[in-house]
């Protein structure tokens, strides 16, 4: 596809030329137009796909237990080594659902920001 | 996904993994799995695709050549964006990362072939929690290690954010290292749970249309949940690619913390 692409973008120029309707300056500002909006679609092409729904409450979901899991395990790791169970498997599943939360918050940050350069207009 | 064959056998069975060379080393078992010979396939297909794609380079590149250079360029996109200039040292690493997910993903799409023995048939290694998790605490590890050895204490800057009040100093690096901690456990869950899901939506359909088929005069509307699975079926694609993606962004932005550690 390129190949023929490129074959394309190079006869434009001399076509123009030749007809000679154009003054100089107009057949390469018309050639800089196509070239910006050829590059224009195949970027728009190599985009990311956007998330679904779906996939993006299974991301959440995930880093909210992470957060739960890790200092779960992390308490009840502390509490065998020490004997006090159930202290800190106590402090660690608040602590969890902390960190969890600020992962979700961390998660959303981004995506806001994302969204948000994808709505500004190219300069 | 083996849906047109196996589908009496129960949903979780497809995750079974089986012994292909029994292999023992001392008292670990270390066989060579239905899991390990789907993760050789994956390897195999991404380095022949990108020895094909590499192959005859030109100026004008052709279809194959076209192929990878646009898979270069989405992975170094994604890396520079999330972890600057720096972060290209370790585009070998998110790039393969990716590839091996993705070959992964979408090797595990493809139907078994009938009439084969079980440990044969198509296996989706990332489908198991501790193929996952070994790849996250590979980046867990590489942004850890590449952290102290590049900012030496200053990494720990990481887990006391700007801005926090005095009397809070005691509890927020705390919350900071559990979320750090749960970052390659989230990653591997997420991976997990996507292709484990896809893959038993796939097989409980299947049952459907199996049942259905087995009623008599009702089997006609077994034609439901077979378009139900057609359709599940294009999405896990998307899902294949699009989780292979965000496992790759999101160690690029992890790398990211271990060249800048101050938020």
């Amino acid at each position: 596809m390129p190949n023929r692409r490129a074959k394309a973008r190079d006869k434009q120029p001399e076509k123009s030329v030749a007809s000679g309707r154009f003054s100089d300056r107009k057949p390469l500002d018309a050639l800089g137009e196509k070239i910006a909006k050829a590059r224009g679609e195949t970027e728009k092409l190599q985009e990311p796909t956007p998330e679904s729904a779906l996939g993006k409450g299974w991301r959440l979901v995930s880093e909210l237990v992470a957060g739960l899991l890790v200092a779960g395990a992390l308490g009840v790791g502390l509490d065998r080594l020490v004997g006090t169970s159930p202290l800190f498997l106590l402090i660690g599943i608040a602590l969890g659902f902390a960190a969890g939360l600020l992962n979700v918050k961390r998660a959303m940050a981004a995506e806001y920001q994302q969204a948000g350069e994808a709505d500004k207009p190219d300069e | 996904m083996p849906f047109l064959m196996t589908m009496l056998s129960g949903p979780m069975e497809q995750f079974e993994i089986m012994q292909i060379i029994p292999v023992h080393l001392g008292a670990y078992d270390i066989s060579f799995t239905n899991s390990s010979l789907w993760m050789v396939i994956g390897v195999a297909a991404v380095s022949l695709f990108m020895f094909m794609a590499t192959r005859r380079l030109s100026l004008v590149p052709g279809k194959m050549q076209s192929a990878g250079e646009t898979l270069y360029i989405f992975i170094a996109d994604m890396l520079r964006g999330a972890a600057g200039k720096e972060g290209m040292k370790f585009f070998p690493y998110i790039f393969t990362l990716f590839m091996f997910i993705l070959a992964s993903n979408l090797l595990g799409l493809w139907p078994s072939i009938p009439g084969t023995p079980a440990k044969w048939h198509t296996f989706t290694p990332t489908s198991h929690l501790i193929v996952t998790l070994a790849l996250a605490m590979v980046t867990f590890t590489l942004v850890v290690v590449y952290g102290f050895y590049k900012n030496g204490l200053g990494f720990l800057k990481l887990f006391v954010p700007a801005g926090v009040p005095w009397w809070l100093m005691w509890l927020i690096p705390v919350i900071e290292v559990v979320s750090f901690l749960s970052r390659p456990i989230s990653l591997a869950i997420r991976l997990f749970a996507n292709m484990l899901a896809g893959h038993l939506i796939f097989k409980i359909f299947a049952g459907f249309v199996a049942s259905l088929l087995a009623a008599g005069a009702w089997g006609v509307i077994a034609i439901l949940p077979l378009l139900g699975n057609f359709a599940v079926y294009l999405l896990e694609i998307l899902v294949a690619f699009l989780q292979a993606y965000v496992f790759a962004i999101l160690s690029c932005i992890y790398i990211n913390d271990a060249i800048h550690p101050s938020h």
